[in-house]
């Protein structure tokens, strides 16, 4: 025994039994120089810590197959005795992984794992964990791989060894995680900029499936950024969100539209954006990119990227054909009264279009088709279809006394989901053969979009019951030319030929509804035929797909919102008065109780009905059954109409950055009722009883000078001398004289419309410090009002801004009744662009009543002051009073300030400048606007916003009153 | 001025007819009020016809040489232009006759359009004209007239458009026999259309279907809806080759409203009701 295998029995027998053999088998191949060398290796590895034995295990193994390369096992032993200085991990590593390429007999790629694992061992000298990952992941990305990858792999793996340990650790955990990667591109983008490189990696892992169509474009992008020494991780991780959302197509697309935006920045805007992109229509995309700004700024382009400035979103739209709803909104709000001679409103809604007697609601956007005139016709066909409904008389269809006539009509058949479904096919075709047949333009567009539905319609795969189902829907599309059906080719598609009978027979009886005196009852009759036929198919729970542009309409809910409309109509208090609630009988056999009749309470002694017949549906909403006749029904729709849905407007906000308007940026609440304060105006009028007389004399001073002079009328109080002796000189040259010879003072009228918005903002919450130094020169009761609140500070509070604000707003409304010019009050205020509140205390048309006056009592100071929306709104109800002179008064305690009113929080600049800009629309439509601030340093910016330097700093607040009536006075004469 | 050889054309939607006769007959003076294109003047010659010239006439009318005299009433209309003033003629002076004076000589009907836009003073002639005297004071001359027993005031009055300072007094109100006149409804609005216009009989319909449509925006901005003179323009327009949607387009469309949306709006109905 040798002193070697004495050792390693001492160790661990088994192993001492393998060394024997293999020493034995290597005797032969090895010189004696090698055996030794050999040797000493095993006993190396096994002494050289703690399992060192299972490294020698291995090596032994290893020598078994390598026995025939003596060289090579030699400095596999060798390299291997550098691994296990700290532990036998990497050594063991290492061995497995040369095992692998030896049952390959492919050495290649060893040398270099080699040298880089040199380089590591030395750079981190006792992590041996790291050795133990690098080595693992090193084997792992050479199997199988290509020599050239594997080296780039080593060049990657030495750069990061460069740097620390945990950059080298994350490397090689993103390498495990996805070892068949481009290398050599990563290595070179590696080389450029490392951080790249390992982001682009971790990114590539994660979403392969969705990366690999685009694989070589994008990384040539990574790679050029890289080149740039631009940091690519914000556009990563945006194409990290996007790319998997995308078609493959579209992925391509956007790679290839990011390659001539040349920054990283523009190219992360538009990767957020890309799925708002109709990335599939390429000519649409390129000229859409081709009228970004041509500015410096990258900002700019950003934002254009991002579809957040007006400008883009209009170039878009154009190039799409897209119709938005909002800008046709009006003109199909007129149409849709005019059309139908009612006050149905027109609304965006989600799904399909749909209308309940009150409002339509139609989506927001349409581009199902290319063309924008497809797309208006499309939305136009659709709106017709619902006022169709009303006046061919949908709606008036009546069951006996109940509110849900629709609904208990289906119920009385088996099976009333399909009654519900196939009235609702008879009833659209109905509607649309009548429309077509009473406005021949809209039976021209309704032919294009019947037959557009037409092609979408689904053939294949229906059952039974959807065949049937499906030829009544084209039957109703003018699909079926009825010749078709006979000879069964045309429907060979989705129709099966035991159907085709039944078939026939549905488009036989269809044809009912194209009479000129089909009315809704005359549905409900084919229905009942329909029924007959269809009802022997197998039931199908799932429904049929709509005819997207006919929409769904519920027609219970419709035809109880219109009756409540009527009763309305006559009597408008009747949704008040609920007595007028419609009382309920009915009566009920007993013997043989109808389960789809009962009513409820009908049931006098507790009876147990049992419902055999399985093929009944169970209603979807169970409240049907304890609400037959649709009583509740009603009542909730009468409660939904006494309370109105907040009305909420968007408007544009300018952003100076990018120079155009954010479109319908921010959303405004309009409210009309506030907590009221009743005591605050009679409060406001008896403390300050002076100022009230003074303000209300200044403003009937307004009056007198209302009289202008009209020349050239029959009879007045002074001679007009021209054209006197125009007639005297007439008679002299035996003409016959002007009889209109006369000049008179004529009452011009004051067609005045003033908005007082008042800046509610919590800022206006601060106190008044009260001048306590108040001089008495005269009878003045102004100043001895005051003088007596100085006196008494401990008494209240103390008066904040908002209440002197308040003040002075009352005084000012008292007076202007006396002049009666119209006016209103309004305030402002929320909190962001998605809600900024306006409070209308007193609209140009109401009185100044008890409610409006305890409106402007219950002004509160509430948050941001987010002017630009504020205004635009006042701007709109100004011009909406169409008066001669319009005056918007703004009375404000600082800047405009939001928390998102502009990017930076800090920098005043942007709401500065969108408020410049709404002041000047407002000017632009015959608004003059005047700003009083108590702000010290208003000057600073109030000078650049207001038009004119209309404007005034008041250094002492108390003025406010006085200087209020003044400016007003400035403004409207 | 009247032609007197055809009976002016004129569809009764009620007993306007007969109500005329009768006031007629009593000497009762008569107000017509509608909105405008609605037929009131058309009504007024159609009776004045019949009256003078067809059916109800007697001797004595058939020799009125004008027997309707029509005064289209503006803000400055006053007293003189109604009832006459001394012209200068070369040296002369002399008294010439208004409307309303040749017609209560002549015993004809004179008919005040618009009376609300005249001048006060001019409304104040009707007074004495309207009640039991039938006189007319001609103060330039000094005289008073007698009215003829063929004279009638009608005067006409359009409620919707004016504002609330130009309204008829009560006083002038209750004088008058009133009868209210209104657009027809779409059938009757259709035969008057195609009448008038000489457009086929499917065309009439959607004309009538139109301004039936476009009736109901009244409130937005333009307080009357289309008349139907407006409507059988458009007819006529169709008739002389102009295609339908373009002839609506300037009859009707840029008509009655300046304001955009609204325009679009009647444009789409025109759309909807008229083929391409």
């Amino acid at each position: 025994m040798t002193e070697i295998e004495a050792k390693l029995r001492r160790l661990k027998p088994e192993v001492a039994d393998q060394y024997t053999r293999l020493f034995l088998l290597l005797q032969d191949v090895l010189d004696e120089a090698q055996l030794s060398r050999w040797s000493d290796l095993c006993w190396l590895l096994a002494d050289a810590g703690w399992h060192g034995w299972e490294t020698t295990h291995d090596y032994l193994a290893l020598s078994l197959d390598l026995a025939d390369d003596p060289e090579r096992l030699l400095a596999i032993g060798e390299y291997c005795s550098l691994l296990v200085g700290t532990s036998f991990e990497p050594g063991r590593t290492y061995l497995r992984g040369v095992s692998d390429l030896v049952q390959a007999r492919d050495f290649r790629g060893l040398s270099v794992i080699e040298q880089t694992g040199k380089i590591i061992v030395e750079r981190f000298q006792h992590a041996s964990n790291l050795h133990t990952a690098f080595l693992k992941t090193a084997f792992l990305v050479g199997l199988d791989q290509d020599q050239d990858l594997l080296s780039a792999w080593c060049r990657f793996a030495a750069l990061n060894a460069s740097l620390e340990r945990a950059a080298l650790l994350e490397f090689l955990s993103l390498s495990e995680a996805a070892p068949q990667q481009n290398w050599l591109l990563l290595a070179e983008i590696a080389e450029c900029h490392r951080d790249n490189a390992v982001a682009y990696l971790a990114f590539a892992a994660k979403i392969r499936y969705a990366v690999a169509p685009v694989e070589q474009p994008l990384a040539a992008l990574v790679l050029a950024y890289s080149k740039r020494q631009h940091g690519i991780d914000q556009w990563l991780d945006a194409l990290g969100r996007t790319l998997p959302l995308l078609k493959e197509s579209d992925a391509r697309i956007l790679v290839e539209l990011t390659e001539p935006l040349n920054s990283v920045t523009l190219a992360t805007a538009l990767a957020e954006t890309a799925i708002k992109l109709p990335l599939n229509k390429v000519e649409v995309m390129n000229a859409w990119l081709e009228s970004r700004p041509p500015v410096e700024h990258e900002k700019v382009i950003a934002a254009y990227l991002k579809l957040e400035s007006a400008q883009s979103e209009q170039r878009l739209q154009e190039l799409m054909g897209q119709v938005q709803l909002h800008e046709e909104q009006r003109q199909l709000q007129l149409f849709a009264e005019a059309m139908s001679g009612t006050r149905l409103k027109i609304e965006a809604g989600e799904g399909l279009p749909t209308s309940d007697g009150q409002v339509v609601r139609l989506p927001a956007r349409i581009d199902l088709h290319q063309e924008r005139e497809d797309n208006y016709r499309w939305l136009k066909t659709a709106l017709t279809h619902q006022l169709g409904c009303y006046e061919f008389g949908t709606f008036d269809y009546t069951r006996g006394n109940s509110y849900v006539a629709f609904d208990d009509q289906f119920r009385s058949y088996e099976q009333p989901m399909l009654a519900e479904a196939l009235f609702t096919i008879c009833e659209a075709a109905r509607v649309d053969w009548q429309l077509a047949r009473r406005y021949r333009g809209a039976a021209q567009d309704l032919e294009q979009v019947k037959a557009a539905a037409a092609q979408d319609r689904p053939s294949v795969a229906l059952s039974q019951r959807h065949q049937l189902l499906e030829v009544m829907v084209r039957y109703s599309l003018d699909a079926i030319p009825s010749a078709a059906l006979t000879e069964c080719g045309f429907l060979d598609c989705f129709l099966e030929k035991h159907l085709a009978e039944a078939a026939l027979n549905l488009c036989e009886v269809m044809d009912r509804l194209k009479s000129d005196m089909a009315s809704v009852q005359t549905s409900m009759d084919v229905m009942a035929s329909c029924y007959f036929i269809v009802s022997f198919t197998p039931i199908e729970v799932k429904p049929l797909a709509p005819v997207m542009y006919r929409g769904v309409i519920p027609f219970d809910d419709a035809s109880i919102n219109l009756q409540l409309t009527a009763l309305e109509d006559m009597d408008p208090d009747f949704t008040e008065n609920d007595e007028d609630g419609v009382q309920m009988t009915g009566t009920t056999d007993e013997a043989n109780p109808n389960i789809d009749e009962l009513q409820a309470g009908e049931v006098e002694n507790p009876t147990a009905v049992i419902s055999v017949d399985e093929d009944i549906l169970v209603p979807d909403d169970l409240e049907q059954l304890d609400d037959p006749a649709g009583l509740k029904k009603m009542e909730r729709l009468k409660q939904e109409r006494k309370e109105p849905a907040e009305t909420t407007y968007r408007y544009d906000e300018w952003d100076y950055v990018i120079e155009d308007y954010r479109r319908r940026w921010c959303t405004l609440f309009e409210f009309r009722s506030l907590e009221q304060d009743v005591d605050f105006v009679p409060n406001t009028l008896s403390e300050h009883r002076g100022l009230a007389t003074k303000v209300r004399r200044q403003l009937n001073m307004l009056r007198p000078e209302l009289l202008r002079k009209v020349k050239g009328v029959q009879d007045g109080e002074e001679l007009d001398l021209e054209r006197a002796i125009e007639a005297v000189v007439d008679r002299k040259s035996g003409v016959s004289p002007s009889d209109n010879i006369y000049v008179q003072r004529q009452r011009k009228e004051r067609d005045v419309a003033a908005l007082f918005l008042l800046d509610m903002s919590a800022s206006t919450d601060d106190l008044i410090e009260v001048e306590p130094t108040v001089h008495v020169e005269n009878d003045d009761d102004y100043l001895h009002g005051f003088a007596s609140v100085a006196d008494e500070p401990d008494k209240e509070r103390g008066k904040t801004i908002l209440d002197l604000e308040k003040e002075s707003v009352v005084l000012m409304a008292e007076a202007l009744e006396g002049l009666g010019d119209s006016y209103a009050v309004c305030g402002f205020s929320g909190y962001g662009r998605d809600r900024v509140e306006f409070y209308v205390c007193k609209d140009f048309d109401e009185p100044y009543n008890y409610q409006a006056k305890g409106n402007i009592g219950g002004i509160k100071p509430c948050r941001s002051t987010r002017m630009g929306p504020a205004i635009r709104h006042a701007s709109k109800m100004l011009a909406a009073t169409e008066s001669r002179i319009k005056a918007l008064i703004i009375i404000s305690d600082g800047y405009p300030q939001d928390y998102d009113y502009g990017q930076d929080r800090n920098s005043k600049d942007y709401g500065v400048k969108d408020t410049t800009r709404a002041l000047s629309e407002a000017s632009q439509q015959g608004i003059q606007s005047f700003c009083l601030t108590v702000d010290p340093s208003g000057h600073d910016y109030l000078r650049e916003m207001c038009p004119d330097q209309q404007y005034m700093v008041m250094q002492d607040i108390t003025q406010l009153p006085d200087e209020l009536s003044k400016v007003y006075r400035g403004l409207t004469s | 001025m009247l032609k007197t050889e055809t009976t002016p054309y004129y569809l009764p939607l009620g007993d306007e007819v007969e109500i005329f006769l009768t006031a007629y007959a009593q000497q009762l003076p008569v107000l017509l009020k509608g909105p405008t294109g609605c037929g009131k003047t058309r009504f007024v010659e159609y009776m004045a016809h019949r009256l003078f010239k067809g059916e109800n006439s007697d001797e004595i009318r058939r020799a009125v040489s004008e027997p309707l005299q029509t005064v289209a009433c503006h803000e400055d209309l006053s007293a003189t232009d109604l009832v006459g003033r001394f012209l200068l003629q070369g040296d002369e002076t002399v008294w010439q006759d208004g409307p309303l004076s040749r017609s209560v000589k002549d015993g004809s009907i004179c008919y005040l359009d618009e009376i609300v836009e005249a001048r006060k003073d001019s409304t104040v002639l009707i007074h004495s004209l309207t009640d039991h005297r039938r006189i007319l004071p001609v103060e330039k001359q000094g005289i008073t007239l007698s009215a003829h027993p063929n004279f009638l005031l009608v005067i006409s009055y359009n409620p919707g458009y004016q504002n609330v300072l130009k309204d008829l007094k009560p006083s002038t109100r209750q004088r008058f026999i009133a009868i209210d006149f209104d657009y027809p409804d779409e059938e009757q609005e259709a035969g008057v259309i195609a009448h008038e216009s000489g457009v086929g009989e499917q065309e009439a319909v959607d004309l009538a279907k139109l301004g039936a449509r476009v009736r109901n925006l009244k409130h937005h901005g333009f307080d009357e809806g289309v008349s139907t003179r407006l409507l059988v323009y458009a007819g006529q327009m169709m008739v002389k080759g102009v295609a339908p949607i373009r002839a609506c387009e300037v009859a009707i469309c840029k008509a009655v409203t300046d304001d955009a949306d609204v325009q679009q709006a009647i444009g789409e109905l025109v759309r909807s009701i008229f083929p391409a």
